[in-house]
């Protein structure tokens, strides 16, 4: 009798246990893919169009966190004679556009690379806030490095 | 790309010297010392750092550099500290190129044989 | 050449076809061998200058000094093996511009004088070309820092 309670006791806690933890798992998964599916980059997006528009500019590379933004120029030919200029006039449009978050602009290779790998991750869903944060503060650092 | 204009203008600057050096009969010291002075000057006017934007290693290998470097070092330095960051900050930039020349020098002769 | 109104018309005509039989120097030539030469040495510079970008943790402004670093390392290196001097005498101007051409002056005059001691051989002689190119760029980098910050704020 008490073997067959026993038997019971477990079963039932067995199963109150798994289909807890199935619940917990899906509560989990939902989390983390809200996480990395919602790290929207409109801001960025945004930032991109608007420094495309720039004469000299020929491309753009931008990663957003929230209201945050780091933009790549890619300036090629002549127009690199004056990119301290470019990287004025565009982070003052920026600026213009989006007064509630800083704006961060380089036309530094490595953080082109560093960027393009952060979009890359952001599109693949790959990443999660945290690590965005980050990896952007890297790029800060290396934005900020140098004589 | 960088590298076309690397080679443009590291060339242009490599043949400013041998005319010095064929034209102006200059002694390659006299050149060198020309070519230096030259990049510090440039960088004073503010034209130095646009030249190296445009042409990446085309402006930072030949000696040339060494003038801005020297110049750039100094200036990052005063509108930290004032006027003693010039006298600090002279050598800040190019510290690596003259301490690993004395050093693989050194090096050199440790290991190597003067030949002819 | 100073015009000496006592040269006789002979001695006039002998310095102009003396003159002409100077040993010319290629000019043209060599400004193509220099233009060619230099060019390549800093594009090798660009794609040393590059890899540290790519493959190690720079940026476009801290790698300059490793890219500077590892120019020089093969310079001396180069010129310890004795290639150096041969690339040298026909380049001219495009192997003693870069910062190669420094890094060469001060290996070979410090392996040169090997034989005089470590001190008074080496250590005393290594800056023979490099010294007038420290030396002014330093004096020369003051004095503009100076008139710069005088009169033209910074």
């Amino acid at each position: 009798m008490n073997m067959k309670k026993s038997f019971i006791f477990l079963f039932i806690f067995l199963l109150l246990n798994l289909g807890g933890c199935d619940t917990g798992q899906k509560t989990f998964e939902a989390q983390s893919a809200d996480d990395a599916s919602e790290i929207s980059q409109k801001v960025a997006e945004d930032a991109e169009k608007t420094v495309k528009e720039l004469d000299r500019v020929d491309d753009a590379t931008a990663v957003s966190n929230k209201k945050d933004v780091y933009v790549h120029l890619d300036v090629r030919g002549f127009d690199r004679f004056f990119l301290k200029d470019i990287r004025k006039e565009a982070k003052d449009k920026l600026e213009a556009e989006n007064p509630d978050g800083t704006v961060e602009v380089s036309t530094d290779k490595k953080i082109e690379l560093e960027l393009t790998e952060l979009k890359q991750k952001l599109s693949d869903q790959e990443i999660t806030r945290k690590q965005l944060e980050d990896d952007l503060k890297k790029v800060d650092k290396d934005l900020k490095a140098g004589v | 790309m960088i590298f076309v204009n690397a080679f443009i203008v590291g060339g242009i600057i490599c043949v400013i010297g041998q005319v010095l050096l064929d034209v102006g009969k200059l002694t390659p010291a006299h050149t060198l010392s020309t070519l230096v002075v030259s990049g510090a000057v440039l960088d004073g006017i503010g034209l130095y750092e646009p030249l190296i934007d445009f042409a990446g290693a085309g402006a930072t290998v030949p000696i040339t550099s060494f003038g801005n470097a020297l110049v750039h070092g100094a200036i990052t330095e005063a509108e930290q500290n004032g006027w003693v960051g010039i006298l600090t900050g002279i050598f800040e930039v190019t510290s690596a190129g003259i301490s690993s020349a004395i050093i693989f020098s050194f090096i050199a002769a440790l290991l190597f044989k003067p030949k002819g | 050449m100073a015009k000496d109104s006592k040269v006789s018309p002979t001695q006039r005509a002998y310095q102009k076809i003396a003159r002409k039989h100077e040993a010319k120097r290629p000019v043209m030539k060599n400004c193509i061998k220099a233009f060619l030469i230099g060019g390549l040495v800093c594009t090798f510079g660009q794609l040393v200058q590059t890899g540290y970008i790519y493959y190690f943790d720079f940026t476009e402004k801290t790698a300059g000094d490793p890219t500077v670093a590892t120019l020089i390392f093969l310079a001396t290196l180069l010129t310890g093996l004795g290639v150096y001097d041969r690339f040298g005498h026909f380049a001219g101007a495009g192997s003693a511009v870069p910062v190669t051409g420094f890094a060469n002056s001060m290996a070979s005059a410090a392996i040169e004088h090997r034989t005089e001691g470590y001190v008074l051989g080496v250590s005393s002689n290594m800056f023979k070309l490099a010294a007038a190119v420290i030396v002014f760029g330093v004096v020369a980098a003051f004095f503009i820092v100076i008139i710069k910050m005088t009169f033209f704020g910074l």
